[in-house]
Order: C-alpha cells, then structure tokens, then sequence
C-alpha cells in the first residue's frame, strides 16, 4: 500500500506539471490525488509515512523543473537593471539603523520568544509538575515564535515599527505566565 | 504628474525582499558552511567506512560478543580516570561494523568483541563538528547553529513573501537565458520545491541548536538549575550514582531480557551507565523501523533484569515528537534512496545560498555600484570552503587521525579571504570552481589507488566523486573558453 501511494504522488505531481501548461483540471486533479497520497501515507505509517511521501513529492517536482531547465530554448532576454534590494551603508545613521534592526530581530526578538514560549508552557501545566510534554512545547515553541516575529519585523518599514510585535509577545509571556 | 499609487501588496513585497536580502547578506556565509558540511555528513556512516575501509564488518553481534567487548574496553581504561559511560554502537546496514567508545576514545571490535583498531575518521569527525557547532566550544555553538536555523527559515518566509508569482513560475527554469535571469529561476524554482525539506532540517536544526537554553530557563525555574532532571522527562531519569566498585554490569543478560520481552527489535546502541560502579545501569537503544523516531530506550538493572522504558515509541506526545525530530533532521529515517534525496536537496540548499548572495552582488555591478571585492569574497566561500574540505582529506591522509583538521580549515579560509579582498582576480569564480573539481577528482583518484578499499562502499563513493567532478571541471572549462570572447558589460560572475 506505501509503495502504490508513493506511485500515486509521483504521478500527482506530474499531472500538477502538465496542467501547468494550461489544463487547470489536471492540476486540481494532480493536487487532489497528491492530498489523497499523503493522507493514505500518514494513516497507514504516521510521520514516517508522510516524510517519505513528501520526499517522494518534492524530489518528482523537482525532476520536472529540472527537465523544464533541459529543454528551455536559448534565448538572449536580459534581466532588467533593478535596484539591489538593500544597499551598503555608508553614512553612521545607516549603520546605526543597521545594528538597531539587527538588535531588535535578533536578541530582543530571541528573549521575548523564549519568555513567550515559557509562559505558554507555564499556563498549559497550570501546577501541575514539569513533563515532557511541557519540556517540548518550551523547546519547540520558541523558534516558531522567533521565525514569525522575524517575518513580521523585517517587513515593517522602519526599525521604531519592529518594537511591537517583540513587545506584545513579551507581555503576552508575562500575561500567561501571571495566569498559570 | 503625481507618481503612481503603489498597492500594499507592492509595499509588502518590497520589504519582505528587504528583509530577505538583509538575513541574506548578514548570515549567507556561514549557513552555506552549514549546508555543505550537512550535505556531506547525511552519509557520516558511509564516510567512515571510506575514510577507514580497512576494519572487520558483520551484520551483527551477539550479547556474548557485546559483553566481550564491554569486558575488553574496561580493561583498556586500566590507570585512566574511570569513564562515565561505555557505548557499543551495533552493526547497521549504514555502518556494518561495531565500536565500543568510552570517554578516552573508541576501538573497533570484531564479531567475537575482540579489539581490532582504533576508530580513526578524523575527517568525518571533523565535518560532522563543523555542521553542528562550526567548531566554537560545544554548547554556544550549537546555540549559534540553531540560530542560523531561524534565520533560514526567516529566509523561507520572507523569500515566499517576496515571490508573487510563485505559483505563475512555478515550473518556469530559462537555464539558457541571461545568467542573472537563469540564476534568479534557480534560485526561486529550487527554493520552492524543496521549502518541505529546508523548513523540517532548519525547524529540527533550531530545536536541537537551542534547546540548551531553554532546557537552562525551565531547570532554573523549577528544577534548581539542573539541566539533566528537565531532559530526563524526555529521555528518561537516570538512577542515583553509588561509586562503590562493583562487577562488570551483565549486559548480554539485558540483551537477551530485551529480545524476550520485544521479540524482532534491532539494537543500535548497548550502554552502560557509570560501568563497575554499585549504581551502574545497563540501556539499550533499539530502532522501531518505519518510524521517525530514533528509537526506544529499555533500562536494565545491572544484572540485565528490566527495569523501564523511556516511552519515546508510544508515551507522551512530546517524547515522541521530541525523539523523530533527529531522524527527520539527518534523513536517515528510510535508507539510502531518502539519504540520496536529502544529499541532493542539500546540494539545492547550497545553490539556493550562493545564487541568493550572487543575484544581489551583480544587480549592484549592474548598477555601477562596484562590489569586486564583495564578489570575490562570495566566491571564495563558495568554492574555497568546499575545496579546503577536501584539501583537509590529504591533510588527515598525510598527519594522520589527530590532525588539526579544525584549525588548518579556518585558518586557509581565513587567509583565503583575506587575499580574495585584497587582491579580487585571484578569486576567479570559474578558476575556483576548477579548482575544487580537480580537487575533487585527484582526491578520489587518489583513494581508490593509495588506500584501494577492499569493500564496495567507498569504491562507489569514489566513482559517484570521479563523475560528478568531470563535468564540473569541464562546466569551468567552458566558462574559461566563454570568458575569452568576453565583452566588458559581460556577467564576470557566472556562479
């Protein structure tokens, strides 16, 4: 049964490749039958079944990009002359902005995850004692936590922006923890 | 005229590059290190059969050769401060050989237990501590690796943020257009498709990497500062130390408990806790296959009565979760088609990286802002760093196991660097890259005819290394002969 659903999502992942081109049907059909090869996996073998399938899926995938790499014509298109996205600074205003933002994404950001993370595990346990399941939560929490107030900081416009989000999840940490 | 509106959305794609870019250039060097050494160490067990080819292989050992073994290492320690702990690693189908490890070092056995050979892959060794820590003091390396982690799956996020045709492009690799066009496809179309694999290695990455610090929050919180009663709930809780000297702990007795009470379970690992101590204990790893976990942990009594099991297979969630997070960060969950998966996708992983940094170095040429320092500087890491790994091979061949593996890399690196900067010719990304291939193919040449393996693994090793080098070196050759016939406006980094 893992191997025919291993078949099946290779073939999924073809058909997303040919409806590409423009048959939108066979995409949603590819994509349809990709879901349905994955749950198959998982049901029958858990987490070990889902990773394979979606090595399965992500190795196929690339197969067809590789062949669309091969098979692309020559042409002589230049890319436009954009802007890099970030210069070099090189006045002390930019580099004090520079180490600012790096300040605020990276430690300030790191301890509020890590205190937001202790206080989720704090208010889930209420008093009860310490087990692995808190232990986990901890330990996990805090780099999910981090990934997402890195995402929403770098995309704020200036660095006074990236204050909130590090701010409200600390208070947030405090708040759960204060609750517990 | 007033300039035209631009939509949020343009907003938010503008910065999320930004921001993208700015983890990019900051971090970029080192996650690249991190990648290519990872690459490398998805198959640490086959490398250690290609580093020391010359050792007894079995499938496996019996508890009689196991408690031979145990018997054997101890008497080794004889006059050295008693060891802590005592490994017998079991024979896999990765690594069809068994060591026993103590903490003055560890010795190869055969299949009756007898110490044959010292363990000796220095150079695996050194590549499997240059991905974990980069060679700093263990722990704040390890906090910096795993922070490295975020920072790539902060790349992840804000990349696809800055990506509004991603599904429009998602098939869509122009290799034979402009280079930078070519290089921007492939850097978006591989980032895409492997966003599975880069999120679970760098997400398992960042836990492994900082799970010291929270581990020290929650054992100065609630267990007086002891980091080892907070892993204990995960890994199970070790029994009070009695130091009074004792007999040899009967793990052969365990074992056999162990395959009466779980009949079919493979060992990987036998260990005995604090060995010939009144408080030594005997563990036992054994793997549960089609599984993400590493394994179960059963406890022995020092007798080989059991005792307990961790619950990593079917206990706690967290546990559970806890124990997959390793497997499905090494790729060693279902064999060698996923172990060559993942090596591949970790190739991707380091294209990904240096084509990132090479888009925004030539759209800066491009602009006339100059950066030939900053671009030779990028291809020395690019492939200086791959070449000094496999410059470091000849070094362990040449001083043996206990070379200074460590300290030669960072320092050439270093050096190369520095001369990359001050003089930018010399880091000629095409001459680089010819280097490294040649390197590549002298090296595996070199093994087959110097150390002429007897077992099958490393010939094919070197034989997968002799082919992949041949059209890298003929790639550069043909970028020299392009380069001959170069314009001045022409893209001098074709990386």
């Amino acid at each position: 049964m893992t191997a025919i659903a291993l078949i099946a999502l290779v073939v999924a992942l073809v058909l997303v490749r040919i409806g590409w081109n423009g048959a939108r049907g066979l995409a949603l059909l590819g994509w349809a039958l990709a879901l349905g090869a994955l749950t198959v996996l998982a049901w029958q073998d858990g987490a070990w079944g889902l990773s394979v399938g979606v090595v399965a899926g992500m190795g196929t995938a690339l197969a067809c990009v590789l062949h669309a790499g091969w098979s692309a014509p020559a042409k002589n298109l230049r890319a436009r002359r954009e802007p890099p996205a970030i210069s070099i600074p090189h006045h002390r205003r930019d580099l004090v902005r520079r180490l600012a933002v790096f300040a605020l994404v990276v430690p300030v950001a790191f301890a509020a995850a890590e205190w937001f993370a202790f206080g989720v595990q704090a208010a889930i346990r209420g008093g009860a004692a310490l087990d692995s399941d808190a232990v986990v939560l901890t330990l996990y929490l805090q780099p999910v936590i981090w990934i997402a107030l890195l995402t929403v900081q770098l995309t704020r416009a200036r660095p006074s922006q990236m204050i909130a989000a590090p701010l409200v999840t600390a208070i947030a940490g405090t708040m759960l923890w204060g609750a517990a | 005229m007033s300039a035209l509106p631009v939509s949020p959305r343009d907003t938010l794609v503008k910065r999320a590059l930004g921001g993208h870019a700015a983890i990019g250039l900051l971090a970029s060097a080192l996650i690249y290190i991190i990648c290519l050494s990872g690459t490398l160490v998805v198959i640490h067990d086959r490398w250690q059969r290609w580093e020391q080819p010359d050792v007894p292989e079995m499938s496996a050992l019996s508890p009689a050769a196991v408690q031979t073994a145990i018997a054997a290492a101890l008497a080794n320690e004889a006059g050295k401060p008693a060891t802590t702990h005592l490994y017998v690693r079991m024979p896999s189908a990765e690594l069809p050989r068994a060591t026993v490890t103590t903490d003055s070092g560890g010795w190869y056995v055969d299949a009756s237990g007898r110490i044959v050979a010292r363990e000796a892959h220095g150079w695996t060794d050194f590549l499997i501590a240059m991905h974990e820590y980069l060679h700093l003091p263990m722990t704040w390396g390890m906090v910096l690796v795993g922070a490295l982690g975020v920072m790539l799956c902060a790349l992840l996020t804000t990349g696809v943020l800055a990506h509004p045709r991603i599904v429009r492009d998602a098939f869509s690799l122009r290799a034979r257009h402009d280079a930078q066009l070519a290089r921007a496809d492939w850097h978006n179309r591989l980032g895409v498709w492997t966003l599975p694999f880069v999120l679970a290695v760098a997400l398992t990455g960042a836990f492994i990497g900082l799970g010291s610090v929270g581990t020290t929050m929650l054992a100065k919180a609630y267990t007086g500062g002891d980091t080892l009663k907070v892993y204990a709930h995960i890994f199970g809780h070790e029994p009070p130390s009695n130091p009074a000297r004792a007999p040899i702990a009967d793990a052969a007795a365990a074992m056999r408990t162990l395959e009466a009470r779980v009949p079919g379970t493979a060992p990987t690992y036998v260990i005995v806790h604090e060995p010939l101590t009144a408080g030594q204990h005997v563990q036992i790893l054994a793997a549960h296959p089609r599984r993400l976990i590493y394994g179960e942990s059963y406890f022995f009594t020092s007798t080989g009565a059991f005792h307990s099991k961790a619950g990593l297979s079917d206990g706690a969630v967290g546990k559970q979760v806890a124990a997959s997070s390793y497997n499905l960060h090494f790729g060693n969950f279902a064999g060698l088609p996923v172990e060559i998966a993942y090596m591949l996708m970790g190739l991707a992983l380091c294209a990904i990286t240096a084509t990132g940094n090479t888009l925004w170095l030539e759209k800066r040429r491009r602009r006339g802002l100059g950066g030939a320092r900053l671009r030779a500087a990028w291809s020395m890491t690019v492939w200086g760093s791959a070449t000094l790994i496999v410059w470091a091979i000849w070094l362990r061949g040449v001083l043996g196991a206990e070379a200074p593996l460590a300290l030669a890399f960072w320092s050439a690196f270093a050096a190369a660097l520095v001369v990359a900067i001050l003089y930018p010719r010399v880091a000629d990304t095409a001459a680089l890259r010819r280097v490294c291939a040649g390197s590549i193919l002298l090296t595996a040449i070199g093994h087959l005819m110097l150390v002429r393996p007897a077992i099958a693994e490393p010939i094919v090793i070197d034989l997968v290394a002799i082919a992949l080098s041949v059209p890298l070196l003929l790639w550069g050759m043909r970028a020299r002969g392009r380069a001959a016939h170069m314009t001045l406006g022409a893209d001098p980094t074709p990386a």
